[in-house]
């Protein structure tokens, strides 16, 4: 077995430009900062998602356990923005905009006052709302996150007013919608001109975080929330298609997946420091800030981002303290994101400049980067530019990815800036640079070495959409796609277990080298030596999980055809290091023996170096430890799906006639020459095939309920819920939710010495002591459950 | 889904300590992991788990309730090191003592004693009313079968005990409550669940689905906008405009709920209100009021009388 090693670089870090240390909050609570706000005595403020709002005295301590919390308010509908205006406190709540007052002089918050709460609410769970910077007005803005529905559990809907908009209530009272077509829009700022920044969150017509300029009016993507612009009083927005009639505005940024994976909000750097004037980005799931410039090309806004400082925890709020200290308040709980996951840091500079890029400046041939400090020499420059699909499916990977034509990299006579000229630039395009070799005059090296620039517009050129609008993929309502969610609902049930433990895990900052875990279902964790492997064998098949290692730690997945894909912590692609939940993607292939896709985080991992040895045959797919601590979970499997051969299969007949049902049930055709069943009842066909020993169907259940399919004395189950889920048989009860609702899978069941169960043509039960296949009737009964049932063949 | 941690703390039983001098005692069948730690681990690692046992050690032994283990903190890794020891310490193997499912046991207690993170337990999530009133909130399940969600809603907790149930969409008491408050389960998981109510209900308005109480004086229904709650007195007060159709503001109400003490127990609620135009309430049923139903301009108390339930037997 040949291990693949993911691409290796330089961890960066940067420990000695900033110090970055943590508040001690009170003993027994978690601070999830949803927002950050000063009082003129220099307290900082701060709610929390939990309803909470906290008052710290003395957060620039020297000591950060000298700074003291006080709760002054609970009670709160989450809190995910605050702002401080002449030192009165409002805070976003889910409901509505509060201002809270301490009437009687001791701190505690004795009155909240609703300033509105004018916009729609449907009970949806997702339906936060963020806020809440202010302009020099006194405007406040406020941004409300779509609901989650169907198709999807993450499908965006709007389905109360204003939900997927940006919103601004001014000092009267009264609340302006803005702007819509947004999905997750978790962060906002203000650019020092007061032009309102948000940032969205990846996901559908997302395909990563972006940072939008918001117009007044404009539409930035996310079909759902055009129910309410006015003047398009009768649009319906589809689920699945786009909308180009309505003009789509375009993103200052799109933040790197592998750099921003849940985006938090946007700052002005006014710290004094190297970067005043810049922004600031917080991002919680990589636990990370980034650093972002905008320019003008031509009247279109766009810009650079940096990553700025790594390893801070999960931060989703970002603010500047009187005295310029960043503070970054964090919550994970949700979303999930790097420990710590609550409280709040305080990022300080010590006044040691950094070699680091400072402004890249777009031209007609490449870019114009200027420096911190005087290079000695010129860098040597490479890079690749990518655009993404703008769709309804979750996220876009990269596409249409090529190098750089990099000519020329010339430095400056002062050192300070380098023109790189590039010979493919266009519109349209991110562009992804790595300079490598760069040290200042006086011996420091490039900090951070890697810039993305989102290109909109080249300077005299047009302006080209970097998402682009592509066929939408294959609505999902009407395929098999195949796949088997390996871990849900009980994780362990479909795998030989030797030591991995169900839990929730972070690492644990005392001693990264392990986790911290706790009672809970969000990770499976092996330590050295521990493994699951599939308790049934395929041959080739599309892997997707998530998985998460402590520091020097590894692991491997071992596939059925004679290689695995070794998880270390050499940083590089996709990977982000330690302690950070990352998203894997991995296809195999039978014949010839070849990984054709290895994927982290959305970044591509070149698989050329692989070889192959040994025999292919049938085997588990297995997860297994090798070294330290590692966790995965979400572990999710697609074989190729095998066709009908007409000569093998026969379809099932049944005379219509002689149908009967029981109980209180109704049925019906569907359009694509299946059968529905719904309600609490039973449906009988007799058939007239006989003699056969393999049966062969799609099917899909909505509800919470159940059904089952009988055919002689075995007793097929299609559920979500309870012991016996789908693919369950008579006394061989599947536990794992392997496939959700509304979806369509492939049944088929092979009967001769063995009977064999195959999901989605993967083998789930094989046993000897099943009951008899064949028989004369087929019995369909469901409860408080839709079962639709089409392409039912049998076999002999 | 399955859990695999089942390690609630259970209370420390003080059953004495080992000797070191002393062979250890030969192991008895169906001992907890807290009897086999007793027995076993608490001479060197103290009682309490806190690595301050009787015995004088060269190094200190590890404290298990800061969470500190040397080889991870996952069972297994807990197991192993219990198997085979830790060499170059005085962190014996105990292979050859206990058997596998004292190993199993007593590893899953040591883990227990670390602590957990960053789970919401009931602790945390329950809000309890203490010396002042507190208003929670958040989402108001359905009161019962066949009612509605109300998506914006809040509580208000009395420090006498009693709980005010409101949807503020529209403003209205819901229901009134006794006992235990509130927990806050929309924080767990990616958050956004309704409230739940702990208290028992005494007072079901309308039988949980009240229309409105104000009219104007020729009997067309008006809405109600919450402007704000104040727990600054012994009762919290919620404050609401009473608005027409267009927006305008007819009256703005004060609020509060007090019960009574007497024979029958009975909640008033009190309101004053403040009115520009004439306006009507409507007595919903199984209530009372003590003044006229009229509201005229200017400044008006009014109370509303609910029976609490089983009162009137």
């Amino acid at each position: 077995m040949i291990p693949l090693l993911l691409t290796v670089a330089l961890a960066q870090t940067q420990p000695e430009y900033w110090t970055i240390d943590y508040l001690s909050t009170p003993k027994g609570e978690v601070l999830e900062v949803g927002g950050i706000g000063f009082m003129s005595d220099g307290d900082l403020v701060a709610s929390t998602r939990r309803g909470q709002v906290w008052r710290v005295d003395n957060p620039n301590a020297d000591n950060p356990n000298d700074a003291t919390f006080t709760l002054i308010c609970q009670g709160l509908h989450e809190g995910l923005g605050l702002s401080v205006i002449n030192d009165e406190i409002y805070v976003m709540q889910r409901g509505e905009i509060s201002k809270l007052l301490d009437l009687d002089g001791d701190t505690i918050i004795d009155e909240i006052q609703t300033i509105t709460q004018d916009w729609g609410m449907s009970g949806n769970y997702h339906e936060f709302g963020f806020g809440l910077p202010v302009d020099q007005d006194g405007n406040m803005y406020f941004s409300l996150n779509v609901g989650f529905w169907n198709p999807h559990w993450w499908h965006g809907k709007s389905r109360v007013p204003y939900r997927g908009w940006v919103l601004k209530l001014s000092p009267d009272g009264t609340v302006t919608p803005i702007a819509g077509g947004l999905r997750s829009p978790a962060g906002l700022g203000l650019l020092e001109d007061g032009t309102l920044l948000v940032t969205d969150n990846q996901g559908d017509w997302m395909p990563v975080c972006p940072v939008f300029a918001i117009k007044e009016g404009a539409f930035y993507g996310h079909p759902a929330s055009l129910r309410w612009y006015e003047d398009q009083p009768d649009i319906e927005p589809s689920d699945i298609l786009p909308h180009p009639e309505i003009a789509r505005e375009h993103p200052v940024l799109w933040l790197p997946y592998q750099w921003s994976r849940s985006t938090g909000n946007v700052i002005l750097d006014s710290s004094g420091g190297p970067f005043h004037g810049q922004y600031l980005i917080a991002e919680l799931t990589n636990g990370q800030i980034l650093r972002a410039q905008f320019e003008e090309i031509d009247g279109v806004l766009q810009g650079a981002c940096w990553l700025a400082h790594q390893r801070v925890g999960s931060a989703y709020h970002i603010e500047y303290g009187p005295d310029g200290t960043l503070y970054a308040g964090m919550t994970n709980r949700g979303w999930g994101g790097l420990a710590p996951g609550s409280g709040i840091a305080r990022i300080k500079y010590n006044g040691e400049l950094p070699l680091e890029m400072r402004n890249a400046h777009l031209v007609e041939d490449g870019f114009e980067i200027s420096f911190t400090k005087p290079l000695a020499s010129a860098p040597t420059v490479t890079g690749n530019k990518y655009d993404y699909n703008y769709w309804w499916e979750y996220g876009s990977p990269q596409q249409h990815v090529e190098d750089l034509q990099i000519s020329r990299v010339t430095l400056s006579d002062d050192g300070l800036s380098a023109k790189v000229t590039i010979d493919n630039l266009d519109a349209g395009k991110c562009v992804m640079l790595k300079l490598e070799g760069a040290t200042s005059k006086d011996g420091s090296s490039l900090v951070h070495n890697e810039m993305s620039y989102t290109i909109n517009k080249l300077p005299g050129g047009k302006l080209a959409y970097v998402a682009k609008q592509v066929e939408p993929p294959i609505e999902r309502g009407e395929q098999v796609e195949g796949w088997l969610y390996l871990t849900w609902a009980d994780a362990t049930d479909m795998w030989n277990n030797n030591g991995v433990e169900l839990c929730n895990a972070e690492l644990d900052l005392d001693n990264p080298t392990q986790f911290v875990i706790s009672n809970g279902m969000s990770a499976l964790v092996a330590s050295e030596g521990e493994s699951m492997a599939t308790k049934f064998d395929i041959v080739d098949g599309e892997l997707t999980f998530a998985y998460m290692l402590a520091k020097e730690s590894e692991a491997e997945i071992k596939l059925p055809i004679g290689a695995s894909i070794l998880l270390s912590n050499n940083e590089g692609g996709g990977y982000l290091g330690e302690g950070i939940w990352h998203n894997a993607k991995i296809i195999f292939q039978a014949s010839p023996p070849k990984v054709t896709l290895v994927e982290v985080n959305g970044v591509h991992t070149d698989t050329n170096m692989i070889t192959y040895s040994g025999i292919v045959k049938p085997s588990p797919l297995e997860f297994k430890c090798i070294k330290g601590n590692f966790a995965f979970g979400d572990v999710r499997l697609r074989t190729n799906l095998k066709d009908i051969d007409s000569k093998e299969w026969t379809t099932l007949q049944s005379d219509e006639s002689d149908w009967k049902t029981i109980g209180d049930i109704d049925w019906r055709k569907s359009d694509s020459g299946g059968i529905v069943i719904g309600g609490n009842g039973s449906i009988i066909l007799p058939l007239t095939n006989s003699g056969f020993s393999s049966v062969r169907f799609d099917c899909k259940i909505n509800g919470l309920g159940n059904a089952k399919i009988a055919i002689g004395d075995l007793e097929l189950t299609i559920a979500t819920q309870g012991d016996y889920k789908t693919g369950s048989i008579n006394g061989h009860p599947i536990k794992a939710n392997l496939v959700d609702q509304n979806e369509w899978c492939t049944v088929e069941i092979h009967q001769d010495k063995t009977t064999t169960v195959y999901l989605n043509n993967i083998p789930i039960i094989t046993t000897d002591g099943a009951p008899n296949l064949t028989g004369d009737t087929l019995l369909i009964k469901v409860n408080d459950a839709e079962l639709t049932m089409r392409k039912t063949y049998l076999s002999n | 889904m399955k859990l695999l941690l089942p390690t609630p703390l259970i209370a420390l039983l003080f059953l004495g300590c080992g000797d070191a001098t002393q062979p250890p005692p030969k192991p008895i069948k169906k001992q907890t992991g807290e009897q086999i730690f007793v027995m076993y681990c608490a001479m060197c690692h103290g009682i309490l788990g806190d690595g301050k046992g009787t015995v004088t050690l060269d190094r200190p032994a590890r404290s298990f309730i800061d969470g500190g283990f040397s080889f991870g903190n996952t069972v297994n890794a807990i197991l192993k090191t219990t198997r085979s020891g830790i060499p170059g310490t005085p962190m014996p193997p105990f292979e050859d003592i206990l058997d596998e499912e004292q190993t199993t046991k007593v590893a899953t207690y040591v883990r227990s004693l670390a602590p957990t993170l960053k789970d919401v337990v009931i602790e945390e999530t329950e809000l309890v009313v203490n010396n002042r009133p507190l208003v929670v909130r958040g989402m108001i399940p359905p009161i019962q079968g066949g009612l509605q969600l109300h998506p914006r809603g809040l509580v208000i907790g009395n420090p006498d005990g009693f709980s005010y149930e409101y949807r503020v969409d529209d403003v209205r008491l819901l229901a009134i409550r006794q006992g235990r408050f509130v927990e806050r389960a929309d924080w767990g998981a990616r958050g956004g669940s309704p409230l739940s109510m702990l208290g028992k209900i005494i007072v079901l308005i309308d039988n949980g689905n009240p229309s409105s109480i104000f009219a104007t004086s020729d009997m067309k229904p008006l809405q109600t906008k919450l402007v704000a709650t104040n727990t600054l007195g012994d009762y919290a007060t919620i404050t609401y405009d009473i608005v027409d159709n267009g927006g305008n503001t007819l009256a703005t109400v004060q609020e509060q709920c007090v019960p009574t003490t007497g024979a029958r127990a009975l909640i008033e609620q009190q309101l004053t209100i403040t009115a520009s135009t004439p306006l009507t309430m409507t007595i919903l049923k199984g209530t009372s009021m003590d003044d006229s139903a009229e509201i005229p301009i200017g400044t008006s108390v009014r109370t509303i009388i609910h029976a609490a339930r089983g009162s009137e037997e």
